[in-house]
C-alpha cells in the first residue's frame, strides 16, 4: 500500500491513547479551534447509521422523552463520561441497566416472576420479562452531544481562589427512548399493562447517570416529589456550550446545593457542613461516594434562546418557564421526610428571596431593570431574574423588608436545625469561619427596602458610579470594581435583588404588585472599600434598612 | 445419504454464548470462538438445544423424541436412546460488523469464512480474494492521492480495498445486508478486526435500595455485535422437518444474558428439510 501523507493524525480519535498531542477527551483547551471532543463526536456521529436499530414484533415498546439531557456511562474511556455504543454506533440504554432499574421497582411476587429468584441450594430461575434496552427513535441524538461541567462550589462558597475548571462528558440531549421488552410466556393485555406501569415507576427514579443533578428524568412522569413542583419563571444569560447555548437546569441544584453549604456553614464547622451537604445532595464523600437523599428535576414548558447585545458583548439568554421538582432517592422515616421537606422548601425560598440560578446570579437583571444601562454601546449582560408562579401562599413568604427576619428566624433556621438534629449534628456555636459566604451572624448582613416599581431600584446604580459624591470637596466613594461587587475573574461579596412584592390579605391568594422588595445581601471583607461601605449604609442612607440580622 | 440443509443466523440483538469456565480471563467473560480464525461462533449444541426446546414447547409440537432422539430411559436395554434424525453443527460467522467513527459501517469476512459458508451452501464460486470489497462502497477518501483508493480504518491500521467485485452473490439468503457496506480482508486480519467489533459491557451490581454499586464488584462482558450473520448446517436423515411450521424464518434466542436482551436473532432456514 502506498503511503497515506500525515496518516498519524488520521486515526480516528477513538482509536487514540489519552495522552496530550494525541487525544484528551475531557480537557476543554481555550480558544482552541477544535477541541478533542468535538471531534470525537463528530466522528462517532457522522457516519453512523441513519435509521434507529429496531424490535421485532414480538418485543412489546414504548418511548419516552427525556426532560433535559441523558447519559448512561460507557465505563470504556478513562477520564470522561461518555454514552454506550449500541448498534452500529448509536448509543444505547443497556438492557442490564433496564433490567437493574425495572427490578428495583418491584415487590417481591413481581421482582421473582420478572426478574428471576433465588432457589433453595443456590440455584436461580429465570424471570419471564427480557429487557432490550433502549435506543432514540431519530437521529437527532447527534445534535448538542457535548456537555461541559463546570463544578463552582468551592470557588463561590469558600475560597475565591479555588479551582474550577470546566471539563467535558458526552450526554444526548433531550433524547426520546423507545425501549423494549419481551416475555418468554404470553402475557395478558392486563399484565404488560402492570409491566409498564413498573416501568414507568422504575423510570421516575430517573435513568442513567447523574439523575440527581436533573439528568435522565423522563418529562411525563414523577418519581417521589417531596412536594409539588414549584412553578417559576426565570430570565437570564444561557450557558455556553461548545455547541451553542443552552439552559442547563443542574443551576438550580447547584443553587441549593450552594445555599445550604453556606448556610449550615454558619451553623456547624466546615467539615460537618460539608458531610451534611454532601448526604442531601451526594459527593466523593471522605472514604467511600455519597448518594445523596434529594433529586431534581425541571421541566421546562415554554423554553426560548435569544440574543442580547452586539458583537463581543453578544450572550445567549433564556426565557424560561417550567416547573422544578426535588425527588427523595430513598425511602425516609416520616419525620425525617417532614423535616426535609421543610428544608429543600425553605432553601428553595432562600435561593428565590436572595438569589437566583445560574450565570451572574448575584445581580438583578439588568436588561430588565436597569434599561438605561443599556443606552451606551458595548455593555455586557448582567444579572438574572425569577420569579414564582401558581403556588404564591406556599412560596412567597415576603412581601416586605421586615418578612425576611421572620423568614430567617421562623422558617429557614429552624427547619435547618431541626434536619441537624435529625442528623445528630450538634448544634454548639462553632461555624465555618474561614469560608467567604457564610451565614452567620458574624458574617453576612441583609439590607433591604421597597421598590415602587421596576425602574425603582436604587442599589443598581452603587454598582456603576460612586454611592456617594461630592464634587467640591472631591469625594467619590465607590464600590465598583472592588472586591465587594466583584470584577472579572473575582467574585463579589454583594448580591443584590429585586423581588417582586405581593399584598397579602387574609384567605386570599396573595396578589403581584408593581413593587419589588430590593434587598442586598453582604458579606464583609476587612477592606476600606467595605468599611467605608458599611459606614455609609448604616450612617449616610434612610432608603435601606438592615433587615437580617437585627440585634446584632 | 443424508438431506442438505443449512440455516443463516443474523443477530438482532447482542449474542453471547459464553466459553467455558477455563477459557475466561480474570473478570471478562469470553464468547466461545473457533480455534483457526478466533472468531465466535454458536456451538452445534446450543442451536440443537434451542429447536429441541422450541418444539417442545412451541406452536409446531412435533414429536420431538423423533427427530431429536429419545433419552435414556432407566431399565432399558442401552437406555431406549435413539440416533436423532436431524443434525447440527456449529454455526460460523459469515459477515460481521465494525463500526468505527468517521467511516461507514462495513461488514467484514474472510476467505476462510467464506470457504466454509460456500462449502454450506454449495456452488464453485471463486472465493473473494483478501481486501477486496463492492465497487459501491464508501470508504474514506484520501484526496491527496490522485487516484480514488479506497482506504478504511480498523484497529489494525489503514487497510487499502485492492480489489473490487460484485458482491451480491456473497450475501446469505434471508440477512438484511447491503452489498455496499462488504469487505473481505485476509485470513490474519479477521481475528484482530472480530475484536474490534465485539459488543463490551461493564456491568455492576448496584445495591438494592441505594444507587450505589453494591460490594464493588464489576465484571465484563463481550458479545457478538447486533447485525452479524452466521451459517451452520443441518444434516437429515429424513426430510419433513418442519421447525417454524410454514415460515422460512423464525425469531430465536441463542446464548447467555437473555433477560437483559441478549441472544435475539432471526433464523432462516434454506435447503432440503421439509
Amino acid at each position: 500500500m502506498p503511503p497515506i501523507p500525515d496518516v498519524i493524525n488520521k486515526v480516528p480519535m477513538m482509536y487514540r491513547a489519552q495522552v496530550t498531542g494525541r487525544c484528551q477527551l475531557q480537557r476543554l483547551v481555550p480558544k482552541a479551534e477544535e477541541q478533542h471532543a468535538q471531534r470525537w463526536t463528530k466522528e462517532w456521529t457522522e457516519r453512523s447509521y441513519p435509521h434507529p436499530p429496531q424490535f421485532s414484533q414480538n418485543v412489546q415498546t414504548r418511548s419516552y422523552s427525556i426532560s433535559w439531557r441523558f447519559v448512561t456511562n460507557a465505563g470504556q474511556d478513562d477520564g470522561i463520561i461518555r454514552p454506550v455504543m449500541g448498534a452500529r454506533g448509536w448509543p444505547f440504554y443497556p438492557g442490564s441497566s433496564m433490567k437493574g432499574l425495572f427490578r428495583s421497582a418491584c415487590n417481591p411476587q413481581q421482582k421473582a416472576r420478572y426478574c428471576g429468584q433465588e432457589l433453595p441450594g443456590g440455584d436461580m430461575a429465570p424471570g419471564i420479562l427480557r429487557f432490550h434496552g433502549g435506543y432514540p427513535t431519530n437521529k437527532k441524538w447527534v445534535e448538542k452531544l457535548l456537555d461541559l461541567v463546570h463544578p463552582q462550589q468551592d470557588y463561590q462558597v469558600k475560597r475565591g481562589n479555588a479551582n474550577h475548571s470546566a471539563f467535558m462528558m458526552i450526554s444526548l440531549y433531550q433524547p426520546e427512548l423507545n425501549f423494549g421488552i419481551s416475555s418468554s410466556e404470553d402475557l395478558s393485555p392486563q399484565e404488560w399493562t402492570e409491566i409498564w406501569q413498573i416501568w414507568e415507576k422504575a423510570m421516575a427514579k430517573g435513568l442513567g447517570s447523574r439523575v440527581c443533578a436533573g439528568y435522565g428524568h423522563p418529562s411525563s412522569i414523577s418519581g417521589d416529589e417531596l412536594y409539588p413542583p414549584h412553578r417559576i419563571h426565570g430570565r437570564g444569560m444561557a450557558s455556553k456550550t461548545l455547541s451553542g447555548a443552552e439552559f442547563r437546569p443542574n443551576i438550580f441544584r447547584a443553587a441549593i446545593r450552594g445555599h445550604a453549604l453556606r448556610i449550615f456553614g454558619g451553623l456547624v464547622p466546615a467539615p460537618i457542613a460539608e458531610r451534611e451537604v454532601d448526604k442531601l445532595f451526594g459527593g466523593l464523600g471522605s472514604r467511600e461516594p455519597i448518594v445523596g437523599l434529594v433529586g431534581m428535576k425541571f421541566v421546562a414548558d415554554d423554553l426560548n434562546i435569544d440574543r442580547h447585545g452586539r458583537g463581543r458583548f453578544e450572550v445567549r439568554t433564556y426565557d424560561v418557564t417550567g416547573q422544578l421538582s426535588w425527588l427523595l432517592t430513598r425511602p425516609l422515616p416520616d419525620v425525617q421526610r417532614e423535616a426535609l421537606k421543610n428544608l429543600i422548601l425553605r432553601l428553595n425560598q432562600f435561593a428565590m428571596i436572595l438569589g437566583g440560578f445560574g450565570k451572574s446570579w448575584r445581580r438583578i437583571d439588568h436588561p430588565f431593570f436597569f434599561e438605561e444601562y443599556y443606552n451606551h454601546p458595548n455593555k455586557s449582560y448582567i444579572g438574572c431574574h425569577w420569579e414564582w408562579i401558581d403556588k404564591f401562599k406556599r412560596d412567597v413568604q415576603i412581601a416586605a423588608p421586615k418578612h425576611l427576619e421572620q423568614f430567617m428566624n421562623n422558617r429557614l433556621l429552624p427547619s435547618v436545625k431541626e434536619w441537624l438534629k435529625l442528623q445528630g449534628v450538634n448544634l454548639n456555636s462553632q461555624y465555618a469561619q474561614e469560608w467567604r459566604e457564610t451565614w452567620h451572624t458574624a458574617k453576612v448582613q441583609v439590607w433591604g427596602r421597597i421598590a415602587q416599581n421596576q425602574e425603582d431600584s436604587i442599589a443598581v446604580k452603587w454598582f456603576h458610579q460612586p454611592y456617594y459624591s461630592d464634587n467640591k470637596q472631591g469625594i467619590r466613594n465607590s464600590i465598583k470594581g472592588t472586591s465587594i461587587t466583584g470584577r472579572l475573574g473575582t467574585i463579589g461579596r454583594i448580591w443584590h435583588r429585586m423581588y417582586p412584592q405581593f399584598k397579602f390579605s387574609q384567605g386570599d391568594t396573595p396578589t403581584k404588585t408593581r413593587g419589588y422588595v430590593e434587598l442586598i445581601t453582604i458579606f464583609p471583607d476587612q477592606s476600606p472599600e467595605c468599611r467605608q461601605f458599611l459606614t455609609f449604609l448604616q450612617q449616610e442612607q434612610q432608603d435601606f434598612q438592615r433587615v437580617w440580622p437585627l440585634n446584632n | 445419504m443424508y438431506h442438505k440443509a443449512y440455516g443463516i443466523i443474523e443477530t438482532l440483538a447482542p449474542l453471547h454464548v459464553g466459553a467455558s469456565a477455563g477459557e475466561e480471563m480474570g473478570n471478562l467473560n469470553l464468547i466461545f470462538r473457533d480455534q483457526f480464525t478466533q472468531t465466535g461462533i454458536i456451538p452445534g449444541s446450543s442451536i440443537r438445544g434451542r429447536f429441541r426446546a422450541d418444539m417442545r414447547s412451541g406452536a409446531n409440537k412435533g414429536d420431538v423424541n423423533q427427530w431429536y432422539g429419545h433419552e435414556a430411559v432407566a431399565g432399558q436395554s442401552d437406555g431406549g436412546t435413539t440416533e436423532a434424525l436431524v443434525k447440527f453443527e456449529y454455526a460460523s460467522l459469515v459477515w460481521f460488523p465494525v463500526f468505527c467513527p468517521g467511516q461507514p459501517v462495513v461488514w467484514v469476512s474472510c476467505p476462510r469464512l467464506l470457504k466454509r459458508y460456500q462449502m454450506i451452501i454449495g456452488g464453485d464460486a471463486k472465493i473473494p480474494q483478501p481486501y477486496t470489497a463492492d465497487n459501491s462502497l464508501q470508504a474514506k477518501q484520501f484526496s491527496e492521492q490522485k487516484t480514488t483508493r479506497k482506504i478504511l480504518f480498523f484497529n489494525l491500521g489503514f487497510m487499502e480495498i485492492e480489489h473490487t467485485q460484485d458482491m451480491q452473490s456473497w450475501i446469505p439468503q434471508g440477512s438484511s445486508l447491503q452489498k455496499n457496506s462488504l469487505v473481505v480482508v485476509g485470513d490474519n486480519d479477521i481475528a484482530m478486526l472480530h475484536d474490534m467489533g465485539l459488543y463490551r459491557q461493564s456491568r455492576v451490581k448496584l445495591q438494592d435500595d441505594m444507587k450505589k454499586v453494591a460490594g464493588g464488584a464489576f465484571f465484563n462482558v463481550e458479545a457478538i455485535p447486533e447485525g452479524s450473520v452466521f451459517i451452520f448446517p443441518v444434516g437429515l436423515k429424513e426430510i419433513g422437518w418442519n421447525p417454524f411450521v410454514t415460515e422460512a424464518e423464525q425469531e430465536m434466542y441463542f446464548g447467555g444474558l437473555e433477560s437483559v436482551g441478549f441472544g435475539r436473532c432471526r433464523v432462516t432456514l434454506a435447503g432440503a428439510y421439509q
